[in-house]
């Protein structure tokens, strides 16, 4: 009955932020604006939130890791080193073209799933999830430091481009984009759902995942995939976006107090989205007349949040 | 002649004795006159009660903590906006090191470039500096955007080349940025000529701006540049475009917001504000109307775009990136404000040309 009551709450508090996400400034529904700009924004944070709380999700299991999230383990810096060579490929003056701008989701994809494939390839070596962990977080700083150096020999407008998608943005996605992004999060969400009983089943350790049934390599494959590809997506699609994969199976976790899979999944995407429309309202509302970057507003509230969860555990 | 090259003083005070003369239009530097000696003193841009170089040019004496330079016969010179000042007072044959050649647009230069081995030191916004130093260079003009950026030139300034930095981009009014001409015409021995080629200019532009002010057309509405990622930066109040626009006869839409900077708004910000704008002018790096759509289809709902209102200045845009945007029309804004009212107003332009800078976005 409490875990109804809570998800019930959590579901009233997404739908407030929704009514409040759309209606800010005063957005008659009868607008062109609310069409063509706000509905699709205000849907994309909430998918995008979902999204990447369930890869998140996904991922702190797979790695036994509560820090574990699409940052960490190489997804999202794969992302942005892939768009980072995309944007540099193109000469000054030829930005905004349609490969541009279909291609840096494109790429954001192709870049997240090449590094989890290269994951899946070192697993397959050496196969405990630390070294997953470990790997993934060399790979991003590999990654980090081949995305500075294309920076230093691009261009400054190949920069801005790049810099700009790095802050992160729902207003990007166009409402042509929607069904691939919800497509894309839905079906690794569902996916990753029917994995629910082998992830408490991997959680103790891999002795007993196998003891339970559970093929773990194969388990890990799918999983890696999964989470990667709705985390890539949303990352191609809005920029990286911060501290949502990471936080909210936490925010669930304390407020299920439960580790079980099938109780955490719909706190934690609400969780997930929750936290994208706060942010998106935040970026565009709390200062008039000026647009805050997505990405800084989900670290404002996703640091001191995480300190304080980390703090009350000891 | 003896170019000597003084650090902030300790008293961030002016050398004494010096008559300054206060530019027209700049707030950033000053030029000085004292016996055989001259003195150019240009501001700090983040404090601009301070100074953040002044500059000695004489041979009498060498003020304490300057660097001498003795010759200044091959100059580094690490922009195009500073090429196109020099390629105007006919120096450009000093220019032995730049960032990129491809990006100066002058003819000129462009000729020197290519009948002269002048040393290429950048790639992108990256300088190497040791390839700046092999070149030999008396002297380096350049800029910084930040404090980390200006700690880079330390290494040349080790070696004992003087780097002057010129911040002209931080300028709010286009006069004042091309008046910096009359710095690069008192380094380069020009100054005669500097200050006729800026008298000249500075008439040309008051007189179009007088123009349209006493003609006071009706105000078309008018924003620019375009989206990267959903964020759109726009201009602020008091910017260069801003004040470009108002001298123009234009009403820019964000023309209340404080500051010289920039303001980043998301696009749907910008499209309520200005859909029903007349004018669009500089959508990025689009030279098409389906260039800009491919961006974000939602651009082509701008009321601009459909009435053929959206001009970019891509006329001079050569297919390696260069554009005389970003040299030739610095030096020459009344060029610039000439395109904009003929954009704008193309009934009170006096002498009917076309743009020199601007075209309208092709269907």
């Amino acid at each position: 009955m409490r875990n109804i009551g809570i998800i019930l709450s959590l579901s009233a508090l997404c739908i407030l932020l929704v009514w409040l996400d759309l209606t800010a400034g005063e957005m008659p529904l009868n607008n062109p604006v609310f069409y063509n700009f706000r509905l699709p924004r205000v849907i994309s944070a909430a998918v995008a939130g979902v999204g990447l709380a369930i890869s998140g999700l996904a991922m702190q299991t797979l790695f036994r890791n509560p820090l574990a999230g699409p940052f960490l383990t190489g997804a999202t810096p794969g992302a942005s080193f892939a768009v980072a060579v995309f944007l540099m490929a193109f000469p000054v003056g030829f930005t905004g073209s349609l490969l541009q701008s279909a291609g840096i989701a494109v790429v954001g994809i192709a870049g997240s799933l090449l590094v989890l494939l290269l994951q899946l390839f070192i697993q397959r070596r050496h196969g405990h999830a630390f070294t997953l962990l470990l790997s993934g977080v060399l790979l991003g700083y590999l990654l980090g430091a081949g995305t500075e150096i294309l920076q230093g020999l691009a261009q400054a407008e190949q920069i801005k481009s790049f810099v700009m998608w790095g802050l992160g943005s729902f207003d990007r996605v166009q409402p042509e984009d929607i069904p691939i992004l919800l497509g894309v999060v839905t079906v690794s969400s569902v996916l990753l759902w029917f994995a629910r009983f082998s992830m408490d089943a991997y959680l103790p350790g891999d002795a007993y995942a196998t003891s339970a049934g559970v093929n773990v390599s194969l388990f890990r494959k799918k999983t890696v995939i999964l989470a990667g590809l709705a985390a890539g997506t949303i990352t191609g699609f809005c920029g990286p976006i911060g501290f949502v994969g990471m936080i909210a199976p936490h925010f669930a976790r304390g407020l299920m107090k439960s580790n079980n899979h099938a109780v955490l999944w719909i706190p934690t995407l609400l969780c997930g989205m929750a936290l994208c429309l706060l942010a998106d309202l935040l970026a565009h509302h709390l200062v008039s007349d000026m647009t805050l970057p997505t990405n800084a507003i989900c670290a404002i509230i996703g640091a001191p949040a995480l300190l304080w969860i980390i703090l009350r555990k000891g | 002649m003896l170019i000597t090259a003084c650090s902030k003083q300790a008293d961030n005070g002016l050398p004494d004795g010096v008559q300054w003369q206060t530019p027209q239009y700049s707030r950033m530097f000053l030029l000085g006159v004292n016996g055989k000696d001259s003195f150019i003193a240009l501001k700090n841009p983040s404090d601009t009660s301070q100074w953040l170089q002044i500059i000695h040019w004489g041979s009498n004496t060498t003020p304490k903590n300057c660097i001498s330079v003795q010759k200044r016969n091959r100059i580094a010179c690490m922009t195009a906006v500073f090429s196109g000042m020099m390629e105007v007072l006919q120096t450009e044959t000093l220019i032995c090191c730049t960032d990129n050649t491809k990006f100066h647009t002058g003819p000129k230069c462009q000729k020197w470039f290519s009948k002269s081995k002048v040393t290429e030191a950048g790639k992108g916004v990256s300088i190497d500096m040791e390839t700046l130093l092999k070149s030999n260079p008396d002297l380096v003009l350049t800029y910084y955007i930040d404090n980390k950026g200006r700690e880079e030139w330390n290494g040349i300034n080790r070696n004992g080349i003087p780097v002057i930095f010129l911040q002209n981009y931080l300028e709010t009014h286009p006069l004042a940025r091309a008046e910096w001409l009359k710095v690069f015409g008192w380094l380069l021995g020009k100054t005669d000529e500097a200050e006729t080629f800026f008298s000249m200019v500075r008439e040309h532009y008051e007189s179009l701006a007088a123009n349209i002010k006493e003609s006071n057309p009706e105000k078309p509405t008018v924003f620019c540049n375009a989206p990267y990622s959903g964020n759109w930066d726009l201009p602020a109040g008091e910017s260069y475009m801003a004040a470009m626009f108002a001298d123009a006869g234009a009403d820019y839409l964000w023309k209340d917001v404080k500051g010289a900077g920039k303001i980043t708004l998301d696009i749907e910000k910008v499209y309520q504000k200005a859909r029903n704008a007349d004018f669009w002018i500089n959508p990025g790096g689009c030279r098409t109307a389906d260039c800009l759509t491919q961006i974000d289809r939602r651009l082509e709902l701008f009321d601009a775009g459909k009435t053929g209102g959206i001009f970019n200045a891509t006329k001079t845009q050569n297919p390696q990136g260069g554009n005389a945007w970003w040299d030739y029309a610095v030096v020459r804004p009344d060029l610039v404000l000439r395109d904009l009212i003929q954009i704008f107003h193309p009934d009170l332009v006096p002498e009917q040309q076309e743009t020199i800078f601007f075209e309208a976005l092709k269907d």
